[in-house]
């Protein structure tokens, strides 16, 4: 839109009453008053310049807490000042300036320090611009979305442990395998018998008495973990409640894809998601991309309901020997139900909850605090609703380390024998 | 007092001295005239309009009482008002400090051009009305083109 500023108005009276008095009575004085004025006029009421904007492409990676620069390049036709101010990137902290005055010829570039602090997809913004001729009275203002999407990865904590699936698959791995076979996990001794390894004997029990004896060991298989996601974590509960949830499922999925395990992921909420367990380099990719879809579409709140069939295909595919773990804030009904059913089908499944209460604002007024233990209530409710179903649920706020440290050590059972 | 501040009331008082400078040396009624002028320009961007009619009245005043030496400043005045009083709105979040010295070239250059077109009618008093609405037309046809 182009406008005019303040003086433009004036100018254009002074020249056009001047100009008429002038004619009218004669009088040069008029003529000398409309004369600067409309010389002015014509040197500085210049059409401001178009501008067209790009944004050079983001960093494929940027993480969740680190710093990258948006770089903006700006043309336009001849000398123009162009002020540009960057609205800012969701989910980014601007650092320094959002923006700046570029007085040039042809065209110029923008650069705005980021710091990336919550992960997702977001949009690259947009600019707002104002240029103009130089010293000119007319403005060009204009807004100018900037194509692209900033894919920012959710941060992950460091994990020293691994949760073992009940029945470790057949390739080879990180979970030590009920079974016997080549391994380093000590199973048992047994007596020689010809055939056997002379490095597999234990020279200790043997000295001891007198027979060779043989170190038997559990062989080190890969596993498969399905993550369940609640998507419902944004709904009514403070920003950053998916944040924390996502944190937790990515530090989990890295660190058992980087094992060699098999990842699943399934993001119920407004959208579920569902990504088959997946294993390899790609597969991180993979599990980031959907996780990043599941944020994308829960926070645009589209309401979408999962069909019967659908929910039985998902069920169906994950593997009867996965390790689910669903990952939540506990407020809603139907993701304990999700859960309870893959405990009850005879899967070993765990809960890790996530804590949010520290994210919410201090309550105000009795009533407030009387909502907000109600709201602690319904979780402990959940909590033993899950606890009755044989799944375990383990509190975590932002490190996740011990909590996945107390799952690695659940012993396994199925549903039938524990109930 | 800020920049902006500084810059509002400079280009203020200069259109006030030049008022003050025409109602003294044109006298009676013309106090009134220039009375009104000083506080459109006092108003700011709203009383430009009022500046600008008092400025053509004065100017033609002073015409009348052969005193048209009085014209130049009373351009030099009110562009120095209307800049100043311009120059802090086009202030941006980016852009804090609007450089002062295109303004002040400005306000000079009109008062040269005033200048010189009074000079020019003593030297040709026949032709200078019409070459003057001849540059005015010229000039409006220019910035005609250059509107939206």
């Amino acid at each position: 839109m182009v406008s005019a500023d303040a003086r433009f108005g004036a100018h254009v009276v002074l020249v056009a009453t001047g100009a008429v008095l002038a004619v009218v009575t004669g009088q040069v004085a008029y003529a000398a008053v409309a004369v600067p004025l409309a010389l002015a006029l014509v040197r500085r009421a210049g059409r401001p310049p178009g501008i067209a904007a790009w944004v050079h492409e983001p960093p494929a990676r940027v993480l969740e807490g680190s710093r990258w620069e948006l770089v903006v390049d700006l043309a336009w036709s001849g000398p123009a000042e162009v002020d540009v101010v960057h609205e800012g990137v969701g989910g980014h902290r601007v650092i320094g300036a959002p923006g700046g005055t570029i007085d040039a010829e042809g065209g110029g570039r923008l650069r705005v320090a980021l710091e990336a602090q919550r992960w997702g997809r977001h949009p690259a913004g947009r600019l707002v611009v104002r240029a103009r001729r130089p010293g000119g009275m007319l403005v060009h203002d204009l807004t100018v979305d900037l194509p692209g999407v900033v894919r920012v990865l959710p941060a992950a904590s460091p994990l020293d442990a691994l949760l073992h699936p009940a029945r470790p698959r057949a390739a080879a791995g990180a979970h030590a395998a009920p079974t016997r076979g080549p391994g380093t996990d000590f199973a048992d001794l047994r007596p020689y018998v010809p055939g056997d390894r002379l490095r597999d004997l234990s020279w200790a029990a043997s000295a001891r008495s007198e027979d060779p004896w043989i170190v038997v060991h559990h062989p080190e298989r890969t596993g498969t973990v399905v993550l369940l996601l609640d998507g419902f974590v944004e709904a009514g509960l403070p920003a950053g409640a998916l944040d924390r949830a996502a944190r937790v499922v990515w530090s989990v999925a890295r660190h058992h894809l980087a094992n060699g395990d098999r990842v699943g992921l399934v993001a119920a909420g407004p959208t579920p998601r569902w990504l088959p367990p997946v294993a390899g380099r790609r597969a991180r990719w993979e599990v980031l991309d959907a996780l990043l879809r599941v944020e994308a579409i829960t926070a645009g709140r589209v309401p979408h309901r999962r069909s019967a069939a659908g929910a039985r295909r998902q069920d169906e595919a994950v593997p009867a020997d996965a390790f689910v773990v669903g990952v939540s804030a506990l407020q809603s009904d139907a993701f304990v139900a999700a859960v309870a059913h893959h405990r009850r089908v005879g899967r070993p499944t765990a809960v890790v909850g996530v804590e949010v209460a520290d994210l919410l604002p201090p309550a105000a007024g009795e009533v407030e605090r009387a909502v907000r233990r109600l709201w602690r209530l319904e979780g402990d409710v959940r909590r033993a609703k899950l606890s009755r179903a044989g799944v375990r649920t383990l509190l975590v706020a932002d490190d996740v380390t011990p909590a996945i440290r107390a799952l690695s050590s659940l012993p396994h059972r199925s549903a039938r024998s524990s109930a | 007092m800020t920049r902006a501040a500084a810059i509002r009331t400079a280009g203020t008082v200069c259109a006030l001295a030049v008022l003050v400078a025409a109602g003294s040396v044109l006298g009676g009624r013309w106090w009134l005239v220039a009375l009104a002028g000083a506080v459109g320009a006092l108003s700011g961007r709203t009383g430009s309009l009022a500046h600008a009619v008092a400025t053509l009245a004065l100017a033609g005043a002073a015409a009348g009482a052969d005193v048209t030496w009085l014209v130049p400043l009373l351009v030099v005045g009110v562009v120095a008002s209307v800049e100043a009083a311009a120059l802090p709105a086009r202030a941006t979040r980016v852009r804090t400090h609007v450089p002062v010295g295109p303004a002040a070239v400005t306000v000079l250059l009109a008062g040269g051009v005033s200048a010189a077109v009074l000079a020019l009618a003593a030297l040709a008093p026949a032709a200078t009305v019409p070459l003057a609405l001849a540059a005015t037309l010229a000039a409006g046809a220019l910035v005609a083109t250059a509107r939206p």
